[in-house]
């Protein structure tokens, strides 16, 4: 046995003064009396009876002393581990993440418990059963490390800790935990670390394979669980479709058919049939057009016990027409491109105009602004400050990090970039490219390199994007007259993804959103559910820029920014959270002193209540006949 | 009754209250003795030297053996023929004053002091002869044969000067006393009677010489009924001897057993030997006890 505060055990000293006030006690108080003689009559009585009064009394001491024994036991804590005396550094590091929402069938008759109340529960005994000597930090881990209480031998503040802590619905970043219990402990004699999880579809068990005074603690026993992995809509800006893509997985060992339901903005528009066999990942598409964009909810028709991967949200842009200005040196240029305009109709807006140089500079400011302004031959004066331009075998303008070193009859195309976007479905092999301007880049990228240099630019500037062409593609070649609209589209498309993208396709729970680019809006709020029911809240951007985090809730998130929506999605598509299979328990740390803090619990309170009890009776028996 | 110290013993307080109360006392004391008083006394001195004094009308119950014949010869009316003599009575008090009387919550001593300086002022008042005698063991420097009103600060200044010292012993105390006043007369003894063997004698003594011996047992309540508990130490408060007693509830009912066994053996003691007897308990104030002995006519039996 030792003790947990074994400097207590010195109130035992305390027995000395008993003593002696025990010795003043019996040292009978005088009373005058008026005549001894009457009491002396009675007193022969009880002379027979003296030795047991003296027993009596001696009684009362040997009482006095168990009861100071027992408080002073009780007070020092005995500990009954006989495995160890070291006091420990014990480190508990919660699983908080998604999985732990699993509901568990409750045993016989019981009521269905999630993972993570039966996690706080074995927790709890943890704590409860600890010897106050063992100081004991405990952390919530998911995809971040948070300390709910630091080094800490107070039960009380621990118990405070286990009863903050909350769960989250964000994948678990097993190596951090780890590696946060490495940092703590580094510096500690008898470091233990106790990871209570579900295991993070065998992670954490991984995690701990090796390490000494370290323990994996499984929680839960489900593995059934149907989830979406993943679910995008991609809208092919050329051709202005929208395209739905899910991945679909069965973790359990059962097959299971069910139905997918995908609804946009809150409304049904699909729901189709869909077969998971056991363990296998299911791809599933489909093809839209979204015009009007909107947020998408794809459902699994399934209720098992991980409800957060049942759903998957994606956002879908919404098409917009674009006003294009077109500026040509002659007026007879403008012709392949009004062809071109046409047969784009449900990209440019009925606001586009074209116009000779000499009209532009007649134009009005306002009047001038465009989304695009393609300048072919020349660049005209007074462009606005703002939307992007195609340059159309033009002189480098001066805002381009860019020089020309004069012109190539006869350019041939040496390479381009096909992952570009600006040349998707475009092949330049071995076409004939009328003469061109060599240009010495110094910024941007070249999309098509000829010998001499590239005859294709583009450059990504803070106020817009520039699509350089070096030469004249509407000349009476016929591939590149075929070809231009397609590349017209593919440069809205590129322009697109400036303007419109301003969010990742996706984020995790819990994770922060932040635009892209630099926002002008003073004042953007973003709307989003919670309990079913809306909720909008203003944001406070600096420099262009917020920071939003209240992103635990997975589901569709509406940012209002310059009177547009821009709609970001937060899935879980964490195929570890998904996996609920439990995982083997490594170490049985807190078995083992589950059992030890039983003893330890309960003895100090038993020799509290012994001591009291003595209390009690010693002044029942002694005191209280004596004092009067 | 019991203490663990001696606590002070309070100032006799003779003041004009406790005059006025004195009064009080001898006017009702007048009117049951007008008529009553000296008929009822039996003639100490029965013969001719008794002085003639006065008539009075017979009232039933009266002695026959007073009657004025020749009055009756002639008036044909029934008197009584009252003698100077009788009225010169001899009053003794005899005060305890041993330590005993000055033990306990409540001093017997002072109650003592107060029912005799009372009863000794009624007989001052009525010009009999009084003698206030203090005794332990012994009889202390007393007050013999005081006589009138005028007397009474005498009497108060000699009362305040009593002190309790010693410890109770009747016998010798009340033989000096008879071998010292050979007068009879009414003999009233204030006394807690913590003298178990020797009161029985004490009082025979007075007997001896045919006084009216009037007892008033002085009796502290918790005394009688003393609330102690546990392990004590009990000392004497005469002898100073110390005995270690636990004192539990039932030997506290035996205690209380053994005193009213006490206090009725000095009550039967009296009866038996035709002595006034009465228990003053010490929280009755004195005037009342005095009153009621009055109306009892115990001093006059």
């Amino acid at each position: 046995m030792n003790f947990a505060a074994p400097l207590l055990l010195g109130l035992g000293a305390l027995a000395a003064p008993i003593v002696v006030l025990y010795i003043l006690k019996v040292r009978r108080r005088d009373v005058r009396v008026p005549y001894l003689r009457l009491w002396e009559q009675l007193v022969v009585d009880t002379k027979a009876r003296s030795l047991f009064k003296r027993l009596k009394r001696l009684y009362s001491l040997l009482l006095q002393l168990l009861i100071l024994a027992s408080l002073v036991l009780a007070i020092a804590q005995p500990d009954f581990d006989l495995k160890s005396n070291e006091k420990e550094s014990i480190v508990l590091l919660l699983d908080c993440s998604a999985s732990m929402l699993t509901v568990e069938d409750g045993a016989e008759g019981a009521p269905d418990r999630a993972r993570f109340e039966l996690m706080l529960e074995r927790a709890r005994e943890f704590v409860e059963g600890r010897s106050r000597e063992d100081e004991m930090l405990i952390a919530a881990v998911s995809d971040r490390v948070d300390v709910l209480v630091p080094f800490n031998r107070s039960k009380l503040r621990l118990r405070e800790a286990l009863a903050r802590v909350v769960p989250t619905k964000r994948a678990l970043d097993v190596a951090a935990g780890l590696a946060f219990a490495r940092e703590v402990t580094a510096d500690r004699a008898a470091p233990v670390v106790l990871f209570l999880s579900d295991g993070n579809a065998g992670t954490v068990p991984k995690a701990l394979e090796g390490q000494t005074n370290a323990s994996f603690v499984p929680i839960g026993a489900t593995r059934e669980n149907a989830a979406i992995l993943r679910f995008t809509a991609r809208k092919n800006e050329s051709l202005g479709t929208d395209y739905l893509l899910a991945v679909l997985k069965n973790f359990g060992a059962e097959a299971l058919e069910t139905r997918l339901e995908l609804s946009r903005d809150g409304n049904v528009i699909a729901v189709e049939p869909i077969q998971l066999p056991p363990g296998e990942e299911v791809s599933w598409s489909k093809k839209l057009t979204l015009d009007e964009g909107g947020t998408l909810r794809l459902a699994l028709d399934h209720k098992d016990a991980f409800s957060v991967d049942d759903e998957a949200f994606a956002v879908v842009r919404p098409v917009r027409l674009r006003k294009i200005g077109l500026v040509v040196a002659e007026e007879d240029q403008a012709a392949p491109f009004l062809v071109a305009f046409q047969a784009m109709i449900e990209l440019v807006s009925e606001a586009s105009f074209f116009t000779t140089v000499a009209q532009y500079a007649t134009m009005t400011e306002l009047r001038r602004e465009a989304d695009i302004t393609i300048c072919v031959g020349v660049v005209p004066e007074g462009l606005p400050a703002r939307g992007n331009l195609i340059l159309m075998d033009t002189p480098i303008p001066d805002f381009l990090p860019a020089t020309e070193s004069g012109r190539d009859p006869k350019p041939t195309v040496w390479d381009w970039d096909r992952e570009h976007l600006l040349n998707r479905y475009l092949n330049y092999r071995d076409l004939p490219i009328p003469p061109a301007r060599i240009v010495q880049l110094e910024g941007g990228e070249a999309l098509v390199t000829g010998y001499d240099g590239p005859l294709i630019s583009a450059f990504d500037l803070t106020e817009r994007r520039v699509v350089h062409i070096g030469f004249d593609m509407t000349a009476e070649l016929f591939p590149f007259r075929l070809a231009f609209p397609m590349l017209l589209r593919n440069a809205i498309a590129w322009f697109e993804a400036e303007e419109d993208v301003l969010f990742e396709p996706t984020y995790a729970p819990g994770a922060t959103i932040s635009p892209l680019r630099r926002i002008t809006d003073a004042a953007p709020t973003v709307t989003f559910l919670r309990d079913d029911a809306p909720v909008e809240v203003a944001l406070a951007p600096q420099e262009g820029r917020f920071y939003f985090a209240d992103t635990e809730q997975p589901g569709a998130y509406v940012f209002r920014i310059d009177e547009r929506n821009y709609p970001a999605a937060v899935n879980l598509f964490d195929p570890l959270e998904s996996d609920l299979a439990p995982s083997e328990a490594t170490g049985d740390a807190l078995a083992g002193t589950a059992h030890r803090s039983l003893f330890n619990r309960d003895l100090w309170a038993l020799l509290a209540a012994l001591g009291l009890a003595l209390w009690a009776l010693e002044w029942v028996t002694f005191h209280r006949r004596i004092t009067e | 009754m019991a203490q663990s110290t001696r606590r002070e013993r309070p100032a006799l307080l003779f003041d004009g209250d406790f005059l006025r109360r004195l009064e009080v006392l001898n006017v009702v004391a007048k009117k049951i003795f007008s008529g009553l008083l000296r008929a009822d006394r039996k003639s100490v001195k029965k013969g001719s030297s008794a002085e003639f004094a006065d008539h009075r009308q017979y009232v039933a119950g009266d002695d026959p053996r007073h009657i004025d014949w020749h009055l009756f010869g002639r008036l044909e009316e029934v008197f009584l023929k009252l003698y100077r003599e009788e009225e010169n009575l001899h009053l003794t008090v005899l005060l305890d004053v041993s330590e005993s009387m000055d033990a306990g919550r409540t001093h017997k001593l002072n109650y003592a002091t107060y029912v005799g300086a009372a009863l000794a002022y009624i007989g001052m008042a009525n010009m009999d002869a009084v003698n206030v005698l203090p005794f332990t063991k012994r009889l202390n420097d007393g007050l013999w044969g005081v006589k009138g009103r005028g007397k009474v600060f005498r009497l108060f200044e000699f009362l305040q000067g009593v002190q309790p010292s010693g410890e109770t012993e009747m016998a010798p105390a009340f033989r000096e006393f008879i071998g010292r006043e050979r007068r009879r007369g009414v003999v009233v003894v204030l006394s807690d009677f913590y003298d178990v063997d020797g009161f029985q004698q004490a009082l025979k003594y007075l007997r001896f010489l045919k006084h009216q011996v009037y007892v008033v047992h002085i009796v502290d309540r918790e005394e009688a009924s003393p609330d102690l508990r546990g392990d004590l130490r009990l000392v004497d408060s005469e002898t100073g001897t110390a005995r270690e007693i636990n004192v539990t509830d039932g030997l506290l009912a035996r205690y209380k057993e053994a005193f009213e066994a006490h206090a009725g053996e000095v009550e039967s003691f009296c009866i038996r030997n035709e002595f006034g007897y009465v228990r003053a308990l010490t929280d009755v104030p004195f005037d009342d006890l005095v009153l009621g002995i009055l109306r009892r006519g115990g001093l006059v039996g």
